[in-house]
């Protein structure tokens, strides 16, 4: 029995003995990992100030950027649209030019006073028939210009939102961040977690507002739908008058082939 | 009695008589090639002109109303073209728009 007890006694000794030397070799392992955690916090944390003002420096540059392609995309559409009036005002030269030689031709067809009087009044219906319709033309034109305005102010606006809102999630995940870090100086990972996640929460936010972006162009197809069928109907407006007004020179002429 | 190869050769065409002649012929050809394409497209080209515009006399009622709708239907033309540049112009600004959400790399932290 007391050989046992002594085998005993002397095993855990050996065991205990083992235990003690491998702690002792393991502790200044650990403690140097928990030192260098604590190190690579502090350095988070240091460092910090200089990592947020890039992200803040990032996200002002690229805002400005997008103002920028904002007033670009303005001035753009101006000239644009500039450029087809300008057009427009060509050909309507082009066409009254035609239209005055046109009128002279059917003027010297008419020999009596009656069919003179006739064509005088057909030339004036005609140009006011003509007139009516350019300027039916114009507000349609108008009325779809607006509309693009429109469409495009409206879909500023939201970005101008999503963008105040992203810039102030941005600014809250810095200020915790900081807040964080100047509390406690050991507590860096916590910051840094804390930080990349509303950080990602922000970002995940504003790109998935993107998926609104690709509604201006049918919004706008379908303005230029509806300007086509303005002009058609104006155009058929004009049409119709063009065949009364070529009755009753006609009629004036005896003639139907004035 | 010797033959003389060297006097034979001499009086025929050289090689570069018979490639002169050769780009002659190809230059005749191509230019006969050219006349005959022309002369089958013009055709064509006129009675498609005949089909899409009948041409009314000048000084008539139907002249003035004809010369009034195609006035319509160029303006509506001129408006119709710039669309797509409107719309081009109008989705412009949509990458700077992108690039905000890519202004910083969270993981790099």
């Amino acid at each position: 029995m007391k050989i046992i007890s002594n085998i005993f006694s002397q095993k855990t000794v050996i065991v205990v003995s083992a235990l003690t030397m491998t702690s002792m070799s393991v502790a200044p392992l650990s403690g140097t990992a928990f030192a260098v955690q604590q190190a690579s916090n502090s350095a988070f944390c240091t460092n910090l100030p200089t990592r947020l003002n890039t992200i803040n420096s990032s996200v002002s540059n690229l805002s400005d950027k997008t103002s920028q392609a904002w007033s670009q995309q303005d001035q753009r559409q101006t000239a644009n649209w500039q450029t087809v009036d300008q057009k427009v005002i060509t050909v309507r030269q082009q066409a009254d030019t035609t239209r005055s030689t046109n009128f002279a031709k059917l003027t010297a067809r008419a020999t009596t006073d009656a069919e003179k009087q006739a064509v005088q009044t057909y030339e004036s219906s005609v140009s006011s028939t003509v007139t009516t319709r350019r300027s039916a033309f114009d507000t349609t034109r108008q009325d779809f210009r607006t509309g693009v305005t429109s469409v495009i102010s409206t879909r500023r606006s939201t970005v101008v939102s999503q963008l105040n809102q992203f810039k102030s999630s941005v600014s809250s995940a810095v200020s915790m961040a900081e807040a964080t870090c100047s509390d406690n100086s050991t507590s860096g990972a916590v910051a840094r977690t804390t930080l990349v996640a509303s950080l990602k929460t922000a970002r995940v936010t504003f790109q998935s507002g993107r998926t609104g972006d690709d509604k201006i162009g049918p919004q706008i197809q379908q303005l230029a739908a509806t300007r086509k069928a303005a002009f058609q109907a104006a155009e058929q407006t004009a049409q119709s008058n063009f065949t009364t007004e070529r009755t009753a020179l006609q009629n004036a002429f005896k003639n139907t082939a004035v | 009695m010797p033959v003389s190869f060297k006097e034979d050769r001499s009086n025929g065409f050289s090689f570069i008589e018979a490639a002169l002649v050769i780009v002659a012929l190809v230059i005749v050809g191509a230019v006969g090639y050219l006349f005959y394409h022309n002369s089958t497209k013009k055709p064509v080209s006129t009675a498609q002109s005949s089909v899409s515009q009948v041409v009314t006399p000048a000084g008539t009622t139907a002249s003035i109303a004809q010369l009034a709708q195609q006035g319509a239907d160029t303006e509506a033309n001129i408006d119709s073209s710039s669309d797509n540049q409107t719309e081009q112009n109008a989705v412009s600004s949509d990458s700077a728009v992108s690039n905000v959400g890519s202004a910083y790399n969270e993981n790099n932290l």
